[in-house]
């Protein structure tokens, strides 16, 4: 480092102490937020790609059925593919636990064929089981039928082998022994915490499904080539049964979640951009500062090469180590977010369980490469100024910033949002593909920011008129704004457009779930296993307990409904089946297409399996491009079956849609007598929570729930999901808010002369501090108007356009006047907060010039 | 009868004294020049003189009042009412014209709107600038904006005007006419002046002269 740097970068961020602070804290904050979305996100997928993928690894094929239940039976058929492959049959189910209700996820393996197969397997086929080893517990398992291994992660929490682990499968208490710890390989990432392993045949009794499996997962003995194992499966393989590569059950969970983490993602670079924003501001600033001392510096003959330098080797500088508390403040946020995604992910999809969030080298190289970019960038330009204004220009005390022509600010930002919603608007990809709809947000931010530049004269216009001092001095600089008034605004614009158009979806998003939920939650009652979440849940209910339940005296009628996870057109999506003639005379589903309630309803009941139809949620419909009274092949496990779209219905329960059978016609197919859920209706003058006081007595593995609790619970959940982007938001308007205080600290400087001025006028701090934050506060409603109205067009975008095309979710637009007054109040609170110290600090400011200046 | 009383009066940067000991006596309309190179403490002196800033040592009277004790607030309100100031770089507010700069200290004081009219058009058509009352500072020459601020440094009537250096950033000839102007309308307006100049040709307006060196008046002066 140059004794130039030394003296001018060094000395100066140690003087500046406060102002290093601020500057050290924003990228700090940009990068930390930025870091911790994208660390929980990657903990989450990780642990959703390891949920799905079981002890998927190792194998080459998976083998499953289109619809329902893989039989033991079938594979009879496969044998003769011994000689190039070895097969792995797996079963999947769930189990929770009684003290704490936690849902575990139970892994059935044949622990003997696997023993076996380990010889002939160098790579090994699944390090995730242990295989042969005596002190793993591995003999116990074959020979307790409740046997299980546990993940060493459960381990660490205490459970040792010969602990007794006392729950629930399906409706049934249990008690699981815990017969070993599953061992980690070194170079695979970490078993989830709540594995449950035991013997294929024992976990075929424990779910009540013998001779059932969920997949086999198929490996090629050495030697053989995968072309022709599955040239030999396909020409091999029984109706009904699929063959995929491992991968893509994984990847479809990436899919499947990949709109969700895209969001996030989009709103943490928001953080980071208006971040960026704020470090423009804290350059620009301490550039202005120092004018003279690039002035002189230029006087004395250094090059304008020479002061570029300095100043960016000081954002680079600060950038690095901001970066770096960034990288501490990231992991810190990171392991709390990582519960947030988690949750909300298991609540959309059914399966996450990541607990903490971890940072390698590439996120940390990525993170300090960002933050020190965004310095660089946010420099560059009062760095350009510094370097080639004329020393004379930047010595002249009474030259101003350059003002921006509002006009043209304001025409070109109605062009830009016009073109923006034209965009949004005039076009109609793929379902999916909703590139149209980011384009015109963002072109519509843009309008958005500069049609806050352009309010500033109007807000401005009180101070051409009033004879009182203090207003006039505070708006007359808003007739012709600065680039410095344009940046604040803009950026405040953004912040707050984004924060209320999420919002305004969020809440119309809030609305429309709860009209759906009030007319489609009917029954008085709704009873499922204990754990069941999402609809991806493997709990079950036997037909005793169901049958049991709804012979209770006190119930009128129960709508048994089961939902399970299909393969349609090559696509994961799932099957429900309730029943129709009750739904019709007691429920309340809100039809899209398909005629008034309950005709559909009663026409599918009427088919039955000789006419037999379905009703598909708007998600699928749009997903799989599937009108009404259009014909589905639906794969089921007697072979494809020819069904009739009856009515689209209103769904917002998943987003990969789903389809809905009448129950015989579900039973005909599938013989599959469990169900998910059970609504109940009561007789007249039964009392809802008498009842499910005493069912509860009767079935301690069952959740029995309300309906006003169910409700409350999807709320609750609802509410949790968008949690963090809420969190989100109020980062990016803190930043925004803390980037106009910054902005106003420039502007003082740049009026330092003004100031020292009125102060020898005889204007005192409060007089100067009140004309300063009233100028603020006029740039931050310049922002916050133009951000209001920039946020009810985004969200239209969104409620009208994003949603229906990537979710294929048809929402009713509502705009929650409570919220955006709290949106409102809550930006012009924190402005205030942030903008007294500000404005104090340069009411001050004449008097410390002179003083530095000496004599 | 003394107006501004300054006894032994020091300040430091500091362990750095940039003046000290310094006493003056300002009669009602004197004016009297502080003379002197750069770096000698003039303005520091003029600062401390006009309560921008407080000194380590000594005492100030304004018409009797200690400048010391007063509070911030006081001070603001001296400041506003019996000091005038005119800086070497004008320091115009550039977002009000050349008469709503002159009327700036008159709104301050909560003037009744008509008093506020008649005092700026007295005192614009005094400085010959009544031809630009609407102007911008930045359509203004430097001669021009000097005349507006030693107007606004007189609109209060204040007792003391105090002039930093305010010929320093002009030609010969718009300095001599702001020279003519500050002492024409000091006599008229009965204010006394202090003027910091380095200039002798400045300082031959005033009644008397204190040349400054080192922070100290030379010769044991006044």
């Amino acid at each position: 480092m140059s004794w130039l740097s030394r003296r001018l970068v060094l000395r100066a961020l140690l003087l500046e102490w406060g102002r290093t602070l601020l500057t050290l804290s924003a990228v700090a904050l940009g990068v930390a937020v930025f870091l911790s979305i994208r660390l929980a996100n990657r903990a989450a997928v990780a642990s959703f790609e390891q949920f799905t993928r079981g002890v998927g690894q190792g194998s080459d094929l998976v083998l499953r059925a289109e619809a329902g239940p893989l039989r033991e039976a079938q594979l009879t058929a496969l044998r003769p593919l011994g000689e190039w492959g070895w097969m792995r049959p797996v079963i999947e189910g769930s189990f929770a636990r009684k003290t704490t209700l936690e849902g575990y996820q139970i892994l059935g393996l044949d622990l003997v064929g696997l023993g076996a197969t380990a010889e002939e397997n160098p790579a090994p086929p699944t390090t995730d089981v242990p295989r042969g080893n005596p002190t793993e517990g591995f003999y116990a398992v074959i020979q307790d039928p409740e046997a299980v291994l546990i993940s060493s992660a459960l381990a660490g929490e205490g459970i040792r082998p010969g602990d007794v682990l006392e729950g629930f499968v399906q409706d049934r208490p249990v008690r699981l022994h815990v017969a070993g710890v599953l061992p980690e390989a070194a170079n695979r990432p970490r078993l989830q915490r709540n594995l449950l392993v035991l013997d294929l045949p024992a976990a075929q009794r424990l779910l009540g499904r013998p001779g059932e499996l969920d997949r086999v997962e198929w490996g090629l003995r050495a030697g053989a080539r995968l072309v022709d194992l599955e040239t030999q499966a396909q020409r091999l393989l029984p109706a009904g049964l699929v063959l995929e590569p491992p991968e893509q059950r994984a990847e479809s969970g990436r899919t499947m979640t990949a709109a969700f983490r895209f969001n996030l993602t989009i709103l943490s670079l928001i953080a980071l951009a208006v971040g960026a924003y704020l470090l423009f501001q804290a350059f620009d600033a301490s550039v202005n500062r120092r004018r003279e001392t690039w002035a002189t510096l230029r006087a004395l003959g250094l090059p304008p090469g020479g002061i570029l330098r300095l100043v960016l080797g000081e954002a680079a500088l600060l950038g690095l180590l901001g970066s770096l508390l960034g990288l501490g403040l990231g992991w810190l946020l990171a392991q709390g977010s990582v519960r947030a995604v988690s949750q909300t992910m298991n609540a959309l999809y059914g399966a996450s369980a990541a607990r903490s969030a971890v940072l390698d080298a590439g996120e940390a190289g990525l993170a300090l490469a960002l933050g020190s970019l965004a310095c660089l960038a946010a420099a560059w330009v009062p760095a350009r100024h510094a370097a080639l204004t004329p020393p004379v220009q930047l010595l002249a005390r009474e030259g101003g910033l350059p003002t921006v022509s509002t006009r043209w600010m304001a025409l070109a930002g109605l062009l830009s949002v016009s073109l923006g919603a034209a965009l949004a608007y005039g076009f109609q990809p793929a379902p999916g593909v909703a590139w149209h709809a980011y384009a015109g947000s963002f072109l519509a931010l843009l309008g958005g920011s500069l049609l806050a530049v352009a309010l500033l004269p109007l807000l401005g216009l009180p101070g051409r008129h009033t004879r009182q001092w203090q207003l006039r001095l505070a708006l007359r600089p808003l007739l012709r704004p600065s680039s410095r008034h344009g940046f604040a605004a803009a950026a405040l614009a953004v912040a707050v457009g984004m924060a209320a158009g999420m919002g305004v979806m969020v809440q119309s998003f809030e609305h429309t779930v709860l009209v759906w939920i009030g007319s489609s939650l009917r029954a008085d009652l709704y009873v499922a296993p204990i754990g069941a979440a999402g609809a991806g849940s493997q709990h079950r209910m036997g037909p005793d307990t169901t049958d049991r339940i709804a012979s209770d005296p006190a119930v009128a009628a129960a709508d048994r409904f089961q939902m399970l996870p299909i393969t349609f057109r090559g696509r994961p999506t799932f099957l429900g089946a309730g029943d129709m003639g009750l739904q019709a005379s007691r429920g309340g589903l809100i039809l899209a297409a398909g005629g008034p309630f309950p005709a559909p309803l009663l026409a599918l009941r009427a088919g039955g399996t000789t006419d037999p139809g379905v009703l598909v949620s708007e998600t699928f419909a749009r997903h799989f491009g599937v009108r009404l009274g259009e014909g589905l092949d639906l794969p089921t496990p007697g072979g494809p079956r020819r069904v009739t779209v009856r009515g689209i219905l209103a769904d917002y329960g998943n987003e990969r849609g789903s389809l809905l059978l009448d129950r015989p016609v579900f039973l005909a197919w599938f013989q599959d007598p469990q169900v998910a859920s059970l609504a109940l209706y009561l007789r007249d003058g039964e009392s809802a929570e008498a009842v499910a006081d005493r069912l509860r007595r009767a079935h301690p593995g069952l959740q029995i729930r309300s309906n006003q609790s169910l409700r409350t619970q999807v709320t609750t959940i609802f509410r949790q999901t968008f949690a963090l982007t809420y969190a989100l938001e109020a980062i990016g308007l803190l930043v925004a808010v803390l980037g106009l205080a910054e902005g106003l600290t420039g502007l003082a400087l740049a009026r330092r002369g003004e100031i020292w001025s009125l102060r020898a006028l005889g204007a005192s701090r409060s007089e100067l501090t009140f004309i300063l934050l009233l100028e603020g506060l006029g740039v931050a409603l310049a922002g916050l108007l133009a951000g209001l109205g920039l946020g009810l067009l985004l969200a239209r975008i969104l409620v009208d356009v994003l949603n229906p095309q990537v979710f294929g979710w048809t929402l009713s637009f509502s705009v929650p006047g409570r919220f955006l007054a709290l949106v409102s109040l809550a930006t012009l609170g924190a402005t205030i907060l942030a903008l007294v110290p500000a404005a104090r600090w340069g009411a001050m400011l004449g008097a410390d010039r002179e003083a530095e200046e000496g004599a | 009868m003394t107006v501004l009383h300054a006894q032994g009066v020091g300040r430091r940067f500091g362990s750095r004294w940039v003046v000290r000991g310094l006493d003056l006596d300002l009669g009602a309309g004197e004016r009297v020049a502080l003379l002197g190179p750069s770096g000698c403490g003039k303005t520091t002196f003029l600062n401390l003189l006009g309560g921008l800033d407080r000194p380590d040592e000594g005492a100030l009277f304004l018409d009797g009042e200690s400048l010391q004790q007063a509070s911030p607030a006081r001070l603001a309100e001296l400041r506003r009412t019996r000091l005038g100031t005119i800086f070497q770089f004008f320091h115009l507010i550039p977002t009000l014209t050349a008469t709503e700069n002159i009327e700036l200290p008159l709104r301050m004081l909560k003037w009744p709107e008509a008093e506020v009219r008649a005092r700026c058009a007295g005192l614009i058509q005094s400085i010959g600038l009544a031809h630009r009352a609407g102007a911008w500072p930045s359509e203004l020459s430097g001669g021009e904006m000097q005349r507006v601020a030693v107007a606004r440094a007189l609109a209060a009537r204040p007792s003391v005007l105090l002039a930093d250096e305010p010929t320093g950033n002009l030609d010969r000839a718009s300095g001599q006419a702001v020279l003519d102007l500050l002492a024409e309308l000091t006599e008229k307006e009965g204010s006394a002046l202090i003027l910091v100049t380095h200039s002798e040709a400045a300082a031959s307006i005033c009644h008397r002269v204190l040349r400054m060196e080192d922070g100290r008046f030379l010769n044991g002066q006044p």
